[in-house]
């Protein structure tokens, strides 16, 4: 009976954190767009509804009602299964990010995170992996040639920083000493890990940005070179998982591990800790001020050429990420 | 003037550049001043730019109003045109001097008392390149080029202008623009948003 | 300024071969060689006496001359700043390739192949420049009408039953390429060696246009490159042959129009140097103002599309920004943005309204602003050092061999700019500088862009300046037999009302002879050869275009490059399909 209990429970805070993420990914894209907007002299959308505010669901009714084309000759299977292999890793990280402590409303204890795993960091990574293999569906099952650079582009770039985005995590961990991302942000009370693990931070931040596929990495769509990149023959829907997966969900997901990793994840800005502010709060402020550094980053930047992102990867963020080891390790000795 | 010769400067990365992001930090800084300007764009269909008293646009008959040049009066005496008609002559300048002619379908006739009269004066936009110098060959200052861009139609005959529809779209232009100097253009809020504030003399 | 061969020289050549004909004219200097000992006297030409850079190659067809077809050649003495024409009999409708002297030759003599159907002994792949294989005909020959051949049915698509078409509507159309004959038109370009050919375009954002770029690769990296030019192929030459020479202007403008303007000046500069019409002096600073404001708005629009290649999404929003207002200044003065149509034979159209100076100084100075954000964005960021920095290297010898011009050139630090070297209009008597490069990559072509437009503000400000105290001067020589009257003219006086008659219908008639003359295009050297048989139009018109003999040079850039790179080659050479195809 408890088991039965805590699954429909559970269940229902996993749809409530899906829909959530859907709501928040389309607002996201509004975000976006008028960031671009702005950034660029221009409004950005302004029709549908108040400053464009219901823009996102005249979007997401315009990508439902779309006609859906399969193009012929491709493999039905697997091109129907890339854009849920895109999708739905990048949303199941999830589970694992806590948004904030326990904390209690009407004598019910809510936990702001589905899960507290004690291995929660080593699953997100995973998943994030999980992921490539969408990218290289959509690009093999499309039959088409702009579609197969696009993916194995991709591919290329996502295993050169997964290593380094892998060694450049163990600083933190190292620090404190656990995977569960609750416990690490507790072991962040009194300094923030982004102290001495900069190098490390600086080889995150590349890596969101190669990982989520926007510039000065955003060779997969390069649409100057390869039209629109794996993306190519997709349409409807299928096709709007992609961007909303990579650009949308995968961004804000990862911003929010980087907060939790470096930035004490929803412990108070320092010096601004007796604003009443609810902890929650706090990490979203600072997970939205980091998609805005990433979006910023996007809309300045020319793009890297695929062989020098890689070289950049191999040769200049796994030995950063190494570096930062070593430095956390002497910083641990020192200082315990 | 004698050739002065330039070499262009190739700048380098300096390594305190490199190592702490100068480059980038730079180029968003251009973009954040970039996002606290104000907006330049104007949103059409919502919001209209007045082109240029220049501007060239679909085409118009001027018609027969008393504000005619002197050539006109010379070239009337064999017309038969009624006041608030066309003042076209029928004279095919317009044909002789347009570079795709077919674009043109102009047809006259003699009345009863041996005067011309013009019938048919058809123009085909989807040929036309608007360059304007169909309006330069007219000696009667008939045909203009008013400041109507909006020209779609859903089929391709929609695209033929005629003789009714040009005069009273010469007409319309004549009352709304007629009295315009020939100015570069008329500060309006749409294009003050992109200029700012012009210094005229 | 006369840039033709000296006397001296020809009685050297003279020397040498004995056979030649010298055709000394006004405006233009050829030497007729029979066709046995042509290849001898180019080769000559070219490593003795230096006349090593490639111009133009056309063919001149006189259906009643026996044989029918007339090759000319122009060359170019960078060091003494000569041209020299070469005119040479096509022989049983062939004549000997010269793609061993210069590299350059090797499309315009496809070219030649394709509009006349001479053929070019010793040409690796002699195939069709711009129709498609399996196409019967030759269109510039004199038999070939103008209208074409009508003969394939094809019922518009949009004419439902029972509705009146417009009334120029022909159900028949000209002959159309199948399926089948792209795919021969492919093959006879590039025969598949590696892992994949890759269409890039016609219709791809990176291409600028409609060019269809085959790319045989091996893996992402480009092993062989063929192009397939022609989507946008009007047949301007064979329109120009049936038009009076004012008619022409209008579509001067759409071969380039990024820089429809300039485009307009060469060409008028040409047939008023043909005609003898000198213009007014303010005509000719108004030219030169908008020349350059023209020249500002294309870089800007080269600017802003090679950073969108390259990612850099934003800059191409604040290009356009600026351009915008070059666009809006244009529109004011001439009526129409992009295809403005403003330069007339003797002159200009209409004279600058009020408060165009204002609007113009206005502009100068808010622009190198501007153009320091786009510096600080893109010159020194590590990003696009490692996209620009040594690729796509263009020796000098480059520049000679394929006849670069323009920007393309000045980069690789040949100083080849027809402003200085052969200055009309107002360019003898403004102050510029020339940018040059010094290693020829694509980021010296960037530079010196950059360059040019700061150069381009200097001049139109000196331009400013002069036509302020210019006000009420005449800007159109009207009282030239070939120039047309203006309205006011026409209206108040008879006389100019025959003369405006006359000149419509029978066109300006040119004196026999023959001429080239070029400009400076932001895309190189626009060169106009006119021939002209004492008619009211011209009897052959040839184009040099900049961006063709640029875009020869793409092929050989891209070998062993990726495709991320066939993006930053193709744009810092910056081709517009609608010059290329003319």
């Amino acid at each position: 009976m408890d088991l039965l209990g805590t699954a429909i429970f559970l269940a229902i805070k996993s749809l409530i954190f899906i829909m959530g993420m859907f709501l928040g990914a389309a607002y996201l894209t509004l975000l976006e767009r008028k960031f671009a907007g702005h950034v660029q002299q221009r409004p950005g959308p302004l029709h549908v509804g108040p400053h464009g505010f219901l823009q996102p669901i005249a979007d997401a009714l315009k990508v439902l009602t779309k006609e859906d084309l399969v193009p012929d000759n491709v493999d039905k299977v697997l091109f129907y299964l890339a854009s849920l292999m895109a999708f739905v890793p990048a949303i199941m990280i999830l589970a694992v990010v806590p948004f904030g402590e326990p904390f209690t409303i009407f004598g019910i204890e809510i936990q702001p995170y589905i899960s507290d795993l004690n291995v929660g960091l080593l699953l997100a990574l995973a998943f994030g992996s999980i992921s490539i293999y969408g990218v290289i569906f959509a690009g093999w099952a499309s039959n088409s040639k702009y579609p197969m650079i696009g993916g194995l582009r991709k591919a290329a770039v996502l295993i050169g920083y997964e290593v380094a985005l892998g060694f450049a995590l163990a600083g933190p961990i190292m620090m404190a000493g656990s995977f569960s991302l609750r416990e690490i942000v507790e072991a962040q009370q009194g300094m923030w890990f982004i102290i001495p693990n900069i190098l490390a931070f600086v080889v995150v931040v590349f890596c969101v940005l190669a990982e989520t596929g926007r510039t000065p990495f955003d060779v997969q769509e390069a649409e100057a070179e390869l039209v629109g990149g794996y993306v190519t023959e997709y349409t409807g829907m299928k096709f709007g998982l992609f961007p909303l997966a990579e650009w949308y969900i995968a961004t804000f997901v990862l911003s929010a591990i980087t907060v939790i990793l470096f930035f004490g994840g929803w412990q108070p800005l320092p010096l601004l800790g007796w604003l009443p502010i609810p902890e929650f709060l706090w990490f979203f402020i600072k997970v939205f001020l980091l998609f805005m550094f990433f979006l910023w980053v996007h809309w300045t930047l020319p793009r890297y050429r695929v062989d020098q992102i890689t070289e950049m990867a191999w040769k200049v963020m796994l030995p950063l990420a190494l570096a930062n080891i070593l430095i956390v390790a002497v910083w641990i000795i020192i200082f315990g | 003037m004698a050739v002065k010769v330039k070499y262009v400067e190739r700048p380098q990365l300096t390594n305190r550049e490199r190592i702490l992001f100068i480059d980038f930090i730079k180029g968003m800084g251009i973009t954040i001043k970039n996002f606290f300007r104000k907006t330049i764009t104007t949103a059409y269909p919502f919001e209209k730019l007045t082109p240029p008293i220049r501007f060239r646009g679909t085409h118009a008959h001027r018609v027969k109003d008393g504000k005619e040049p002197p050539s006109f009066k010379v070239l009337e005496r064999f017309m038969d045109i009624q006041e608030g008609e066309s003042r076209c002559v029928g004279c095919y300048m317009c044909q002789q001097a347009c570079p795709v002619p077919e674009l043109f379908n102009i047809q006259t006739t003699q009345t009863e008392d041996g005067k011309k009269k013009v019938i048919r004066f058809d123009m085909n936009l989807l040929n036309c390149m608007y360059c304007g110098l169909c309006t330069e060959a007219c000696p009667v200052d008939c045909l203009i080029m008013t400041d109507i861009y909006e020209t779609a139609s859903y089929h391709r005959a929609g695209t033929v202008i005629h003789m009714e529809d040009m005069t009273k779209r010469a007409v319309d232009f004549d009352t709304r623009r007629g009295n315009e100097p020939d100015r570069i253009w008329i500060d309006d809020e749409q294009r003050s948003k992109l200029w700012g504030q012009i210094k005229w003399s | 300024m006369q840039l033709w061969i000296s006397q001296g020289e020809v009685e050297s050549i003279k020397g040498k071969f004995p056979d030649i004909l010298e055709e000394r004219g006004d405006n233009f200097t050829s030497i007729l060689i029979n066709k046995k000992q042509l290849i001898e006297l180019l080769t000559y030409l070219k490593e003795q006496l230096n006349y090593k850079m490639f111009i133009d190659f056309f063919c001149i067809d006189y259906p009643l001359h026996t044989p029918r077809f007339q090759g000319v050649y122009l060359l170019f003495n960078p060091e003494k700043k000569r041209r020299v024409a070469v005119k040479c009999w096509a022989e049983d409708n062939s004549l000997p390739s010269v793609i061993n002297l210069w590299k350059g030759a090797k499309w315009s003599e496809r070219e030649a192949w394709d509009m006349f159907g001479v053929r070019f002994e010793g040409h690796k792949n002699l195939v069709r420049m711009f129709l498609w294989e399996g196409y019967q005909y030759h269109p510039l020959r004199k038999d070939f009408p103008l209208e074409g051949y009508k003969d394939t049915y094809l019922p518009s698509l949009n004419l439902k039953e029972g509705e009146t078409p417009a009334h120029n509507y022909d159900p028949y159309h000209t002959p159309l390429p199948s399926m089948e004959d792209l795919e021969r038109t492919e093959k006879a370009r590039i025969k598949k060696k590696n892992q994949i050919v890759l269409n890039w375009g016609p219709l791809h954002p990176g291409t600028h246009g409609t060019i269809w770029f085959l790319f045989d690769m091996e893996g992402e990296v480009v092993q062989e490159c063929d192009i397939i030019l022609g989507q946008l192929h009007r047949g301007v030459e064979k329109i120009a042959e049936n038009i009076t020479y004012t008619q022409f202007i209008p579509y001067t403008d759409r071969m380039d129009y990024i820089s429809a303007l300039c485009s307009q000046v060469a060409y008028v500069n040409t047939v008023e140097k043909l005609l003898g019409v000198e213009p007014p002096e303010k005509a000719k600073w108004i030219r030169t103002m908008m020349c350059e404001l023209q020249r500002i708005n294309s870089h800007l629009l080269w600017l802003g599309t090679y950073a969108l290649d390259l990612g850099a999404l934003t800059i191409f929003l604040y290009t356009f920004r600026e351009r915008e207002k070059i666009m809006d200044i244009i529109e004011g003065i001439a009526g129409i943005r992009l295809n403005s149509t403003y330069i007339r034979i003797g002159g200009v159209a209409k004279d600058l309204p009020e408060g165009a100076l204002d609007v113009i100084s206005h502009f100068v100075k808010d622009f190198p602003e501007k153009l320091k954000e786009y510096e600080t964005i893109l010159t020194k960021n590590r990003v696009w050092l490692k996209r620009n920095v040594n690729l796509g290297v263009i020796t000098e010898e480059d520049v000679y061999s394929y006849g670069l011009t323009g920007v393309v050139a000045r980069a690789s630090g040949v100083p080849y700019d027809i402003r200085a070297i052969q200055p009309t209009d107002a360019y003898d008597k403004v102050d510029f500088e020339i940018p040059l490069g010094k290693v020829g990559d694509c980021y010296d072509r960037y530079l010196v862009r950059i360059e040019e437009m700061k150069q381009s503000v200097e001049i139109v400000k000196q331009c400013v300046n002069k036509l302020k105290d210019m006000k009420d001067d005449k800007y159109i020589s009207t009282e030239n037999p070939y120039v047309l009257p203006t309205l006011e003219e026409v209206f108040n006086s008879i006389e100019a009302m025959v003369k405006d008659f006359n000149l419509r219908i029978y066109g300006e008639q040119a004196p026999e002879g023959e001429i080239y003359l070029s400009g400076e295009n932001p895309r190189g050297e626009l060169g106009f050869y006119i021939n002209s048989k004492g008619e009211g139009k011209p009897y052959r018109l040839r184009i040099r275009s900049g961006a063709f003999y640029n875009l020869q040079v793409f092929t050989e850039l891209i070998k062993g490059k990726t495709v991320a790179d066939a993006v930053v080659l193709l744009g810092s050479l910056d081709p517009v399909v609608g010059e290329t195809d003319r």
